[in-house]
């Protein structure tokens, strides 16, 4: 049995509201906030919007100063705080290096052309922490995989605005999900490194797991943990899409652990069957290793 | 005041809501009631929607699932959204209202 460090395993609880703790905070900004929308001061005023394509995004509301000071309020608490930690940083490095992962960052004006910073930014350290404990806390046979050549922080999109992606044995964590919530950073890394596990399942495994996705689906029986959107959201997109159900799932696996095991129980016959299927699948491709 | 404006008509059978301003939770809400009270094939036109909220994106994906909505016109700002919320692929997108109410109607 192992365990994912504490800000994953909070994951598998509702996200806690911080409006009655934080001035000036209400349920519709704190719900902007987590998807990643914005308080910005600029020589016209206070402007909310997300940060798409390096800032360019058209979709900028006027806002105002109390909106303003409560973002920036709940940014201190919620969200990903840049600063250097060499020690993260260095552990990450020689984790990554053993297993013949390179770590990348595309902070500078070339990352619009998906080139690396020549030297990985410092100031992640959080993320570095971070991502550290995650990838320590994974089956060793999950990283020394020749699907996954390359971990990218920063840098945005080719075609689309995106948190994040894989493609081309490359996990790719844009600039939207680094300046965001750390909530959301995290389950969207473990959900990247999902779409990585989902490539590396054989085809009879996908067959097998499709069959539990199916019966899932029928009765409705996805599990939602809400980062970026909300549980429900997250729920309807593994209904229509199996391999992100397989990806989500993956996340969920690693960070849920037992509360994933206690929620399947809870399940209607049909659907607790074909959760365990499905558990007892992953469990086999984590090498038999579950999470507290 | 809402920042939203919402109309809808029947046109050739489809159900078409159009939306302008923000999409918004409120917008939303106001867009799932809207179309409880009609008939399908439904159609949302959303190229006079400039701003969409998380709450937005909620409403669009539960509209698909129980609706089977089809989505209309989006400008790029909202396609960007939609895109970062990853919600992309599971909705139904098509670049004119006309082809949006062909794409609504029953195969």
């Amino acid at each position: 049995m192992l365990t994912m460090p504490e800000q994953v395993r909070a994951l598998r609880h509702a996200w806690p509201s911080q409006c009655a703790s934080l001035d000036g905070l209400t349920s519709d900004l704190e719900q902007e906030f987590r998807f990643g929308q914005r308080v910005t001061r600029t020589e016209q005023g206070f402007f909310m919007g997300g940060t798409m394509k390096g800032g360019s995004s058209s979709m900028w509301y006027p806002s105002t100063r109390e909106d303003y000071r409560a973002f920036r309020r709940w940014q201190d608490v919620e969200g990903l705080q840049e600063g250097r930690d060499d020690e993260a940083f260095e552990n990450l490095m020689t984790l990554a290096r053993t297993h013949g992962i390179e770590v990348v960052t595309c902070r500078k004006a070339n990352s619009r052309r998906s080139r690396p910073d020549p030297e990985p930014y410092s100031g992640y350290g959080e993320i570095y922490r971070e991502v550290h404990g995650i990838l320590s806390a994974l089956p060793e046979a999950h990283l020394r995989r020749p699907e996954l050549k390359r971990i990218q922080f920063g840098g945005w999109g080719p075609d689309a605005a995106k948190a994040s992606a894989y493609h081309d044995r490359t996990v790719m964590m844009y600039d939207f999900a680094c300046r965001g919530a750390r909530r959301t950073f995290l389950g969207l890394f473990l959900h990247e490194l999902g779409h990585v596990h989902e490539v590396c399942l054989s085809e009879a495994t996908k067959d097998a797991l499709a069959e539990h996705y199916h019966v899932l689906a029928a009765h409705d029986a996805f599990v939602g943990i809400e980062f970026l959107v909300d549980g429900n959201t997250r729920k309807l997109y593994q209904k229509f899409v199996f391999n992100e159900f397989l990806a989500e799932t993956y996340m969920i696996y690693a960070s849920c652990g037992s509360a994933l095991r206690e929620t399947i129980r809870e399940f209607p016959a049909q659907a607790r069957d074909a959760w365990q299927g499905v558990y007892d699948v992953f469990r086999e491709s984590f090498s038999g290793i579950e999470y507290e | 005041m809402p920042s939203y404006a919402l109309e809808s008509e029947t046109v050739e059978g489809t159900f078409v809501a159009r939306l302008s301003g923000k999409l918004d939770r409120e917008a939303g809400e106001a867009l799932e009631h809207l179309l409880v009270g009609s008939h399908p094939p439904y159609v949302v036109n959303l190229s006079a929607v400039d701003y969409l909220s998380s709450s937005g994106v909620a409403a669009l994906v539960k509209l698909t699932a129980t609706k089977s909505i089809v989505i209309a016109a989006p400008a790029d700002c909202v396609v960007d959204v939609l895109s970062l919320a990853g919600v992309g692929p599971i909705l139904k997108i098509a670049a004119d209202e006309t082809t949006a109410r062909e794409s609504a109607q029953p195969s």
